[in-house]
Order: structure tokens, then sequence, then C-alpha cells
């Protein structure tokens, strides 16, 4: 069964008189443990997506399917981690935050287990030393680390991520893109991950959404670059340079409806040649 | 505190004024003695203490359930607000004719009008709290699961906790300033007072240096208040998390 499938979902806002169209006909399928990244324009309806997804938000049309089920409400199957840094509780501390959600998802559990389960969590994002500190006496890396920790705690079959590092500096985001990575084959939980960056996007993801503005899909590429993924690999920078020119497109509105009937592009990132990876 | 009790009591030393109005310090501090000893003044501030204390309580819970209200309906929003807008400028006292007829003179009217003072910047407070509590925090509640009151009680009241602190200390202000009007304006019923009414027949009688004494200890009462239990309470709360800046 697949862990997640978006059945031509469409989102309208309707404000006032205008309506703004958020998603378009937005069809995929995510099997358990994939990642998958959602790259876009600003505008592009990424954030709506996993709104959606986390039932935050309703479709106008079309349906989501978590293993299976309809979504219409919140839920800790689908645990979301905002770009915002003040999501974290601020009048608890570190682990108080990991300990409510915790305890919410697990209230069988007894009070040593679970204080255990939230260590190993700190541990895991490596702020086992923090455990006591509150919010505000964090940086904003470590904030979202909190974040990922608690939503990790929960135990969700799908990790929803908005662009969490965006508002960090570029050493400390890839930093946390390798360390979500490492969580990622770690836990193996599905991971449906937002960014701007396109370099995010190639090293993170097993499958890349290209949204173009007016919220259609523009191109649903496997990324088959092999693990772990270099910068300097030339594969690299070939996918580097067709995921520029993808999302190059997607800044247009398409017009009246061609674009958007002719469907995504589909193709792997790199195209392999008889005789070996070749790049395209 | 103690360079301002040494200019007063060179001020008055100096007979610029008639010793009647104006008495040192000293003689201020004497008289306090005297009416701590006869047992008059605290009798007194403990009456007023038990009127604010009951019209506070009661303000804090009405002003909750204004806001619960509000929060729900829509309309009772706008009702609020519009009542707010025409009720929250209005000086307590100013309703305490209308009070006196409904209700007579006694601690009911007293009680009601300190109910009054409080509630109205107590509300606008709690509910502009409320509706500043981050979207993202409530998000994150829903996401665990949270609805109704669990995340009313485990999200939005701890986020609004520096807008209520704030109002319950406008709140207490307030009371504490009704109190002592209402004694001033029409005394007390029998032998029932407070520190206002102490206030009123202390001048009545000419007694000088126990009017300012019972000043004192009107002042003595507010900074303890502030210091001991707002401080407190802010320096174990919203301080040590971080929120106190808004
Ligand atoms: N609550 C809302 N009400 C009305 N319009 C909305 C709402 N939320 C989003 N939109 C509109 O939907 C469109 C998609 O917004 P969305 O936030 O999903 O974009 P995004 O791809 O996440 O952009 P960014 O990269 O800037 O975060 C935008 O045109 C936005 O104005
Ligand atoms: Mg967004």
């Amino acid at each position: 069964m697949k862990q997640v499938e978006f059945r031509q979902v469409s989102k309208v806002f309707a404000t006032g008189r205008q309506k703004i169209v958020a998603l378009r006909d937005v069809s995929f399928a995510v099997e358990p443990g994939e990642f998958w990244t959602i790259v876009g324009p600003s505008g592009s309806g990424k954030t709506t997506l996993l709104r959606c997804l986390a039932g935050l938000e309703r479709p106008t049309s079309g349906e989501i399917l978590v293993a299976g089920r309809r979504v219409t409400a919140p839920g800790r199957d689908r645990m979301m981690v905002f770009q915002d840094l003040d999501q974290l509780f601020p009048w608890r501390t570190v682990l108080g935050n990991i300990l409510f959600a915790l305890r919410l998802a697990r209230p069988d559990m007894g009070r040593k287990e679970c204080s255990d389960l939230a260590h190993s969590y700190l541990q895991l994002v490596g702020l086992e030393d923090y455990a006591h500190l509150y919010p505000h006496q964090l940086s904003g890396g470590m904030k979202q680390r909190v974040a990922i920790a608690r939503a990790l705690g929960v135990q969700p079959a799908v990790l929803l991520m908005d662009e969490p590092f965006a508002s960090l500096d570029a050493i400390t985001r890839a930093g946390l893109t390798a360390e979500l990575l490492n969580i990622w084959s770690e836990t193996r939980v599905t991971v449906i991950f937002v960014t701007h960056n396109i370099e995010e996007a190639l090293i993170t993801a097993d499958h890349i959404v290209v949204l173009a503005r007016g919220g259609s899909v523009r191109a649903l590429l496997p990324n088959n670059l092999p693990r772990p993924r270099q910068v300097d690999d030339p594969a690299f920078a070939v996918a580097r340079q067709r995921l520029h020119e993808l999302l190059g497109q997607a800044q247009t509105l398409p017009e009246g409806n061609a674009a958007h009937e002719r469907g995504p592009e589909a193709h792997p990132l790199v195209r392999p040649a008889a005789g070996g990876a070749h790049l395209s | 505190m103690c360079l301002l009790a040494l200019v007063w009591e060179f001020l008055a030393r100096l007979h610029l004024w008639p010793e009647l109005l104006f008495p040192p310090f000293s003689s201020v501090v004497a008289s306090l003695v005297d009416e701590i000893a006869q047992g008059e003044i605290a009798g007194r501030t403990w009456y007023s203490l038990s009127l604010i204390g009951a019209g506070l309580s009661l303000a804090v819970l009405a002003s909750f359930l204004a806001c619960a209200l509000a929060m729900m309906f829509p309309a009772c929003a706008d009702a609020l607000s519009a009542l707010m807008a025409v009720l929250h400028p209005l000086p307590a006292i100013a309703i305490l004719p209308v009070l006196l007829l409904w209700f007579k003179t006694g601690r009911h009217s007293i009680v009601l009008l300190i109910v009054f003072s409080a509630f109205w910047p107590l509300t606008a407070s709690i509910h502009a709290g409320l509706r500043s509590v981050p979207l993202t925090q409530i998000e994150v509640g829903k996401n665990l699961g949270l609805k109704g009151l669990s995340l009313v009680g485990n999200v939005m009241l701890p986020a609004a906790l520096p807008a209520i602190i704030a109002g319950l200390r406008v709140g207490w202000a307030r009371a504490w300033q009704a109190s002592v009007a209402a004694e001033m304006v029409f005394g007390a019923s029998g032998k029932d007072g407070g520190l206002g009414w102490f206030l009123y027949k202390k001048r009545y009688f000419l007694e000088v240096p126990a009017v300012f004494a019972g000043m004192l200890v009107i002042i003595a009462i507010g900074l303890l208040v502030e210091n001991l239990l707002f401080k407190f309470l802010e320096r174990h709360t919203i301080e040590r998390w971080g929120m106190s800046s808004e």
C-alpha cells in the first residue's frame, strides 16, 4: 500500500472577490520510507500541499490518502515541522517539549520509559546536554532540531517538513540537512520535505516534485543519483542544471491549459545510457 | 526611600506650612505605630483586602468566561468589543451612584464596583493575549491531537500568560483605587469599613498624621503586592521562559 497518495488534489483560496489557485490537480504516490522533496517558486503552493496533507487545510477537490485512509483532520501519524522558530512551547524545557508530545502519543507508557525514550530522541539530534534549557536559550538551529526530535518522538508514519532550515545560515543548514539524512536512514520514516534550495533537493530526495506557479506539478523526477550524494560529482552538476531549468520554466504561469495538459515531466534526473552511468 | 523620608522630615521642620496640614514624617510614623497598636488599621486593611479579594476573583472569573464566549462565538466578540469601547473609558467611580441606587450602601456595592473596575482592563488584556497566541503553536497542539479544552489549557493559556499577568496587574491597581475611592464617597456602613473609610474619618477629625499614616499603608501594600506577588510570579514563569518581552 502507498504511504501517501495525492489524487487530483486542488486547493482554491477565496479571499473576498479574488480566487487564488494554490494547488491544481496534484497527483503523486509515495512508498513507505521514501524521501520526497517538493521544490517550486515562491507562491507555487508548497506550504499549502503540506498543510493539506497535515490536515490543517482542506483540499477544494480531490483526496489525500495516508496508508489508505483519507485525510480529514490533523493526526499524530503525520507530524509537521514548521519553518517558524517559535514552534516550540516556550514554557516547557527542551526535554519537556519532547515529553509532552510523547505522553500524548503514548498514554500507555510509564514515566521512566517515557523519559528514557525522550532522552534517546534528544540524543538522536545531538542535544542531550541541553535537555533542561528553555527554548529561548537555544540557537535557531537547535530549536529546529528539538522540533524534529519532538515530531519523531510521536513516531509518525510521515514526517512533514516545511523549509525547516530556511532561516538558518548556509553552514548550519548543510549540517542539519546531513543530520536529517542520517536520522532518516536510522528511523526509515517517510519524509515529505519542502525547500527552495536546488542542492538541498538533490542531496536529500528519492523523488523531486517540481511545482509551477499556479500550483500544478511541472515535473515528478525520480532522483537516481547514487547516495551519499556529492556536490562535486559530475552527474550532480548535470542534475543541478536540469532542475535549474525546470524551476526556471516553473516561474512562468502556464499559458491556458496547454502546459498543464501536457502533464508533468517524469524522466529520471540522470539518464543511464548503455555501458554505465552517462551524463545526459 | 530613606532619602524621601529625610527630605519630608526636613521640609516639615522648616514650618513653611502649618504643621496641622503637613506633619513631619516622625509624627506620621508615631501615629502609624499608635494606630497599629490600637488594632484599628490592621482591621481596616484586612477589610479592604477581603473586599478586593472577592471583587478581583469575581472579575477574573467573569473575564475568562467573557473571553471564552468571545473566542467561541464571533457575535459575542463583537458585542464584547462594543461594550468595551463604551464602558472601559468610564471611570469606575462614576457608576457608584447607580450601584448605590440598585444595591444600597454596603459591601455588595463596593465589591460590585471593584468587579466593574477590574473587569474591563482584565478582559481587554486576556482577550488580546488569547488572540495573539502564535498560530504555529496552536497548530502544533492540533497536530499532537489536542482540541477543545485540552488545547486551551495546554497551549492557549500558557501562551497568553504574559498578557494575563499584565491584565491582573492593571486589574489589581484599579480594584484598589475603586475600593478606597468608594469608601471616601459614601463612608462605610455601621462599624465595617476599609482603609478608604479610615482616611475619610481621620480627615474629618483632623487627625492629619493618621491620614498620612493611612496613605503609607496603602503605598506599602501596593509595593508588597507588586514586588512579592507579581514580580515573584513573573520571575518564576514568563521571565524564566523568555516570554516577558511582550
Ligand atoms: N490562507 C490563505 N488564504 C489565501 N490565500 C492563501 C492562503 N495560504 C496560501 N495562499 C495563497 O496560495 C498560494 C500558495 O501559497 P503557499 O504558501 O502554499 O506557497 P509556497 O510555495 O509555500 O511559497 P513560499 O516558497 O514563499 O513559502 C499563494 O498565492 C498564496 O497567496
Ligand atoms: Mg511556504
